[in-house]
């Protein structure tokens, strides 16, 4: 475990921000954020309740735009948020071949369909409405969708917090086991730091309004996601608390 | 010993659930469904009854109101010249051309307002204005302009529920949830995409009642229009009978013009169940 070199992920980034400032009226969200992700990345951010970090992806996904600094992005960029964008009138296979409807022949966006839903493990789902799923069943259609999107970036902003924690844990495991079927760069904001031990490559650690790059760790180099006992997750956990200004009393 | 006790997750106030259940059980008496399609049939036999006793113990007055019995007898005889059914055509026909124009401008026109400040800017003082004007106010340029006949009360009905939907539409359209936008944004939706998998189906929940509520004015409107501009329908009907002193078919016309109005309001309802609308009257959080 040790504490990153954000130079050496400069190397093939697909996603960078450079001086980013942000402010709503005189209130200052973001001050001279730098950092770069590289491809296939997975990088999760953590910081304090109201720090900015909604903001910060919706200047990455390029709904806002930052009041000073330059966010530079080479492919395509889709969100999942913890509220869930899928429209509800659509069942879930309609809403995945939103992401396909370019794609002129209807067996060839049928089959599409079917293999994205079948990935997410919700293949039989495909006449399913929204209100009718679990919420963890709509997180794996939004990702089905996203996926099908063939964006280069995922932003994923606390995409499992509104489900139960067995289910976070089983969210996990399947987002991992997707990825490596679908290899994405991953922006992954959560409230979680063990989430974020046990997904990520990377944690960004961000302060408290205004948000300013904290600390950056990379919990380790073994397979995710890292078991919650392990000393990778439990040693980053206890760093990232502390970056967080949590007092450590184990 | 620890004793564990089964208690039932229900809310008995929440829901469709009824407040009269079993004592000690969580099932219902009678079950709702039963109780909506039963109560009120029994109910109104028993308003019937109680009516056809004050008029035979003279509690009501002969020449102030009719039996059941007179009303009943005026409407088999409205049946017989189809004085009613032409009556009841004439009304539905200016109604249906009404409420038809109205949605077909009435939609675009909320939508624009609802897409686009500067649209609201500058017309939403003058439909607020014009909303607020009883629609009985225009009934003298509408013989003026129209005569008597069909086009006055589709003119007056326009203008009762043209402005409401219009205004309704277009908060519906402000209020559609920012995540849906930016589905469409990052999906790269075209402008008539997004309008006809968007826009129009995040407010069709919200239309629906809309138009229940505009079908219910334009039913009234309907009547009071006839009345003073027709030649025929049911209010123009009410207009003769008050004339003739013949209160049973007053009765009867007004009793048709519920009836219609609570079959109208049922279709219109029953939009509602379409399964592309249940969301919207779900509660949950999506």
């Amino acid at each position: 475990m040790t504490v990153s070199n954000t130079a050496e992920f400069l190397a093939d980034p697909v996603l960078s921000l450079l001086d980013v400032c942000q402010s709503y009226g005189s209130t200052k969200v973001i001050e001279n954020l730098t950092f770069s992700i590289r491809k296939h990345e997975f990088l999760a951010i953590v910081g304090p309740s109201g720090c900015g970090k909604s903001t910060l992806l919706r200047l990455m996904a390029g709904h806002e735009l930052p009041l000073s600094g330059r966010v530079y992005r080479t492919g395509k960029v889709l969100t999942i948020t913890q509220h869930g964008g899928l429209l509800p009138w659509l069942t879930a296979g309609e809403n995945v071949e939103l992401a396909l409807r370019k794609i002129p022949s209807r067996r060839e966006r049928d089959a599409a369909k079917a293999q994205m839903l079948e990935l997410v493990g919700m293949a039989g789902s495909a006449n399913t409405y929204p209100h009718e799923l679990s919420g963890g069943m709509r997180q794996r259609i939004e990702l089905a969708r996203a996926l099908a999107g063939s964006s280069e970036v995922l932003l994923m902003d606390e995409p499992f917090s509104a489900l139960d924690y067995l289910t976070r844990l089983q969210m996990r495991n399947e987002l991992v086991r997707i990825l490596s079927e679908q290899p994405r760069t991953i922006v992954f904001v959560t409230h979680d730091v063990e989430e974020a031990a046990q997904l990520a490559d990377r944690v960004i650690v961000l302060s408290a309004r205004p948000a300013t790059l904290k600390l950056e760790l990379i919990p380790g180099d073994d397979v995710r996601p890292r078991p919650l006992t392990g000393e990778n997750v439990t040693g980053s956990v206890k760093k990232l608390l502390r970056a967080l200004g949590m007092e450590d009393r184990s | 010993m620890v004793v564990m006790k089964q208690i039932d997750a229900g809310n008995p106030l929440g829901g469709n659930r009824p407040a009269a259940y079993r004592a000690g059980g969580s099932s219902p008496i009678i079950p709702l469904r039963i109780w909506s399609l039963v109560a009120p049939p029994i109910l109104t036999l028993l308003f019937v009854a109680l009516w056809q006793v004050l008029f035979n113990t003279n509690v009501l007055s002969h020449t102030m109101f009719p039996s059941p019995l007179q009303v009943v007898h005026g409407f088999k005889q409205e049946l017989a010249t189809h004085r009613l059914p032409e009556d009841i055509v004439a009304s539905l026909w200016r109604v249906a051309v009404g409420f038809a124009l109205s949605i077909v401008l009435g939609l675009p026109a909320g939508i624009a307002l609802g897409s686009s400040a500067y649209v609201r800017g500058a017309f939403l003082p003058g439909f607020n204005f014009l909303r607020n004007l009883s629609p009985l106010a225009w009934i003298g340029f509408a013989i003026v302009w129209f005569g008597v006949g069909d086009a006055p009360a589709i003119f007056l009905i326009f203008m009762s529920i043209f402005f409401p939907i219009a205004l309704s539409v277009s908060a519906d359209v402000a209020a559609i949830p920012v995540v849906y936008q930016r589905v469409a944004d990052e999906y790269g939706l075209s402008k008539f995409e997004r309008l006809y998998k968007v826009t129009l189906p995040a407010i069709m929940p919200r239309f629906v009642t809309t138009l229940r509520v505009a079908m219910g004015v334009a039913w009234l409107v309907v009547v009071a229009a006839e009345m003073v501009a027709g030649h025929n329908g049911l209010g123009f009907a009410i207009y003769d009978d008050r004339n003739a002193l013949r209160q049973d078919l007053l009765v009867v016309h007004m009793i048709v013009i519920g009836v219609i109005g609570v079959l109208l309001d049922r279709y219109l309802a029953s939009f509602a169940k379409n399964p592309t609308l249940q969301w919207g009257f779900q509660r949950q959080n999506l």
